[in-house]
């Protein structure tokens, strides 16, 4: 066991030094690469040309320290964005704006590019999370708590905590979800209900209306972290571990990778040179995002029967 | 980063169908026109729906069964749907006087627990 233990310490301790030694900015655009590659708006045509693009410069390392190369991207992924931009989730967007920063980045002086691009992901970063606050604070639905107490009994995203924190029966959860199917599609065939009432609403009234502030809360102090023109080094830290915090926070319960990834590619643009640790955190949690897609409810609910009964 | 109750991408678009003989058939939008039910219930204004509508109005139609949700899958009710022209048997074929299509968007009253739908506008194509 001590073995083991000390075989990983070793291999993290060496992880840790490739990553500070190596080029960050380098580390910024394969993870750019990978974020548009797997999670890229699915264009029935311009999908195509996307997956090569971006499959390329995993094959030719020279492609993706080219301005145009990135102007392509941010071409390609316009095209796709523009004939359906109605539809288009919002970190879709976030990539086009991200591409043209790194493309940007690639144009100034070799010396500028790590200042340049940090500079961009500070203020996309500021601006998303200052826009997500702002949308939230003016929509009624979500001030009153009425949003993420419907998400929590409705979204089966938001299954795991509503069962394991709320202690909503998933057979609950899941006639919320029939529930809302058939006032949604209800009238295809014949007249569907116009109204329905939702199992399980006052177990998760409170933790829906921490969940709602604490979103709000977090969302506007990383807004005011990173909209702040600040060259202070102990700043951006503290911007970057609360934003460490907040992902490691949020994306378990709402498990959208493609957010998260580039949110955290965007954090490792503008961490200042020297953070080791906090950049190895980010690396971590970039390759742990992926496996919270699992939802843990069902896991955890066949292990609750086995040990209560 | 999320999208509230009453963003516009919580929408739901129903269509009926009225015959000339005046029924009123609720039916599904078939998936062919996916895309622009998505412009139906999420660009502002009426026209995009009105054009849904239109486009609709202009299929053949044809008397088929379907299953709605909250019943058993041997439970089938009578529906419309559109089809190609040849396609439509005569016996099967119905004349479509007028398609509605209407937008609805979700509200969720915590005091009470009730989520309802409300009507965000309704869109009818007619034919002369």
């Amino acid at each position: 066991m001590t073995g083991l233990v000390a075989t990983f310490r070793a291999r993290l301790a060496r992880l840790v030094d490739q990553l500070d030694q190596g080029n960050r900015f380098e580390l910024v655009l394969l993870l750019t690469i990978l974020t548009v590659l797997l999670y890229h708006n699915r264009h029935w045509y311009l999908s195509g040309p996307i997956t090569v693009l971006m499959g390329a410069a995993l094959v030719w390392p020279s492609a993706r320290t080219s301005a145009l190369y990135w102007a392509a991207a941010l071409a390609l992924l316009s095209l796709a964005g523009v004939r359906t931009w109605y539809t288009l989730d919002n970190h879709q967007y976030l990539f086009m704006y991200w591409c043209l920063a790194v493309s940007l980045a690639l144009l100034v002086e070799a010396e500028e590019r790590d200042r340049c691009l940090a500079r961009s992901a500070s203020l996309l970063l500021g601006a998303s999370m200052l826009l997500a606050a702002g949308q939230k604070i003016m929509s009624p639905s979500y001030v009153s708590g009425a949003f993420f107490e419907y998400t929590l009994l409705c979204d089966w995203r938001f299954e795991s905590i509503a069962w394991a924190v709320g202690r909503v029966p998933l057979d609950h959860l899941e006639e919320n979800r029939r529930l809302v199917h058939s006032l949604t599609y209800g009238g295809a065939v014949v007249p569907g209900p116009s109204t329905v009432i939702l199992l399980g609403a006052d177990q998760v009234r409170l933790l829906a209306r921490a969940m709602t502030w604490f979103a709000v809360v977090s969302e506007s102090v990383l807004a005011v972290l990173f909209l702040v023109p600040s060259e202070n080094v102990r700043w951006r830290v503290a911007a970057s571990i609360v934003l460490f915090v907040f992902l490691v926070t949020v994306y378990p319960v709402a498990p959208v990778v493609g957010f998260g990834w580039i949110l955290i590619t965007m954090a490792l643009a503008q961490l200042p040179p020297g953070c080791r640790r906090l950049r190895v955190a980010f690396v971590c949690l970039f390759v742990a995002l992926p496996i919270v897609t699992v939802p843990p409810a069902r896991v955890l609910s066949v292990l609750d029967r086995v040990m209560g009964g | 980063m999320f999208s509230t109750i009453d963003s516009q991408d919580r929408r739901f678009a129903r269509l009926h169908v009225i015959t000339d003989r005046g029924e009123i058939f609720a039916a599904e939008i078939p998936d062919a026109y996916r895309g622009q039910i998505d412009r139906a219930r999420l660009l502002p204004g009426d026209s995009a729906a009105a054009a849904l509508a239109g486009n609709l109005l202009g299929q053949a139609w044809e008397r088929t069964e379907g299953n709605a949700p909250g019943f058993p899958p041997t439970a089938m009710f009578p529906t419309l749907r559109p089809a190609a022209e040849r396609e439509v048997p005569d016996a099967m074929r119905v004349k479509v006087k007028a398609i509605r299509i209407e937008i609805y968007t979700l509200s969720y009253d915590p005091s009470s627990h009730r989520l309802s739908t409300e009507l965000v506008r309704a869109v009818e194509a007619r034919k002369p």
